[in-house]
């Protein structure tokens, strides 16, 4: 089945409102967060079935929010799809997929996004 | 779970590799810095210079990286903007939301050049047959090149193979048959690319008989940021030149107005220091 409900998680508002659009035009329920020491409570409030996440944020890298989200009851299920342009070593595509996440490099287009999500389908 | 934060430390963000600091007096240089090649700066002693490098490689790379945010952020927007408002109405709305896209596109392309530039990793060598990695190259360059007529010169004999990273060596290889098509614009036009052996060196020839290159700015065309190309980045050769040197070979080029460009690489068959 198809994730249709997804949180964005990013320290970049616009990019979140614009991603925002993207994704609720294409007929997915979204849930937007800029703060990513607060995203393993919002999953657990919201139980989004893909969690789309900035790996570069101030305060919490998007490793430490995965990890947090792994140690958490509602986010141990949760699908991971990454955001960087700063991971782009063989190490590190090797880690992210032995641990499940999905990556985008960017520069990506609206449509590298949708395909991402609908990977975990 | 590992702790992922670890294993993601600023440690392991990729970074440009520099040559190693050569021993002798460190003396800062301005021109250097601001030519980006220390090299020119050899006589006055380039530790510093070289290392003053790989700073502005590193900040380069982050700024690079940053600059992709607002691009994507850009592209999206521009995709929500037609979705929301119908363009097709409108000639010079079009037009315009055209022209932002096309320069996202071009801003992406720019950024993907200074970044390879910026990150340029020492080389992963491996044995390979230096023959057949011109005709994979050759055969690549036809899909993208379907005006222009490549012509392969091969030696008799055995194809040597040589020790070196195959991957850098194709984007030379990959550069310098685009560099020879583009010569030609839109044009047909013949490319010959040559390889033999000559002695302990692989000796590869890329000539096109296009309209040749200014002597203005030949001398400075391996230098980041030179391009005789309308929309160049300047930086292909530059990478170019880079990888050569960091496998101890060599490039070199040679022009005549009205006849034409050949490129020639040098490199050894095996490992040799830079």
């Amino acid at each position: 089945m198809n994730p249709r409900k997804v949180m964005i998680v990013d320290d970049d508002l616009e990019f979140l409102e614009e991603l925002n659009d993207t994704l609720v035009s294409s007929g997915y329920e979204v849930v937007i967060e800029s703060d990513p020491e607060r995203v393993a409570k919002r999953v657990e409030a919201t139980r989004p079935e893909v969690v789309v996440l900035d790996l570069n944020m101030p305060r919490m890298s998007g490793f430490r929010v995965a990890d947090e989200l792994a140690r958490t009851p509602g986010g141990a299920g949760v699908k991971i799809v990454a955001m960087t342009g700063h991971y782009t070593e063989k190490e590190h595509f090797r880690l992210m997929r032995h641990l499940g996440i999905r990556v985008l490099v960017k520069p990506f287009t609206p449509l590298d996004v949708i395909a991402k999500i609908e990977d975990f389908a | 779970m590992p702790d992922m934060s670890k294993l993601f430390s600023p440690a392991v963000q990729p970074s440009r590799t520099a040559s190693p600091a050569p021993t002798g007096d460190a003396v800062a240089c301005d021109r250097c810095a601001a030519a980006a090649d220390p090299r020119r700066c050899a006589p006055l002693g380039a530790s510093l210079a070289t290392a003053r490098l790989a700073d502005l490689g590193k900040l380069a790379a982050r700024v690079i990286h940053d600059m992709r945010n607002p691009l994507t952020v850009i592209r999206f927007a521009l995709g929500n903007l037609r979705r929301a408002v119908d363009l097709s109405g409108s000639p010079p709305a079009e037009r315009a939301a055209n022209n932002i896209e096309k320069k996202v596109v071009e801003c992406e392309a720019l950024l993907a050049s200074l970044l390879a530039y910026a990150k340029m990793r020492r080389p992963r060598r491996r044995r390979f047959v230096f023959r057949r990695l011109v005709d994979d190259c050759v055969r690549d360059a036809h899909a993208r090149h379907p005006a222009v007529v490549f012509e392969r010169i091969r030696p008799s004999g055995p194809a040597p193979a040589i020790v070196a990273d195959r991957q850098q060596i194709k984007e030379v290889v990959d550069n310098l048959i685009d560099n020879a098509c583009e010569a030609y614009g839109s044009s047909p036009g013949r490319v010959r690319i040559a390889c033999r052996p000559a002695g302990r060196l692989i000796v590869l020839t890329v000539r096109d008989e296009g309209a040749g290159i200014d002597p203005a700015i030949r001398e400075k065309l391996f230098e980041p940021f030179q391009s005789s190309k309308p929309g160049g980045t300047g930086l292909g050769l530059a990478i170019c030149r880079d990888i050569v040197e960091s496998h101890a070979g060599r490039v070199t080029l040679k022009s005549r107005r009205g006849h034409g460009t050949t490129v020639t690489v040098t490199l050894p068959f095996e490992r040799g220091r830079p």
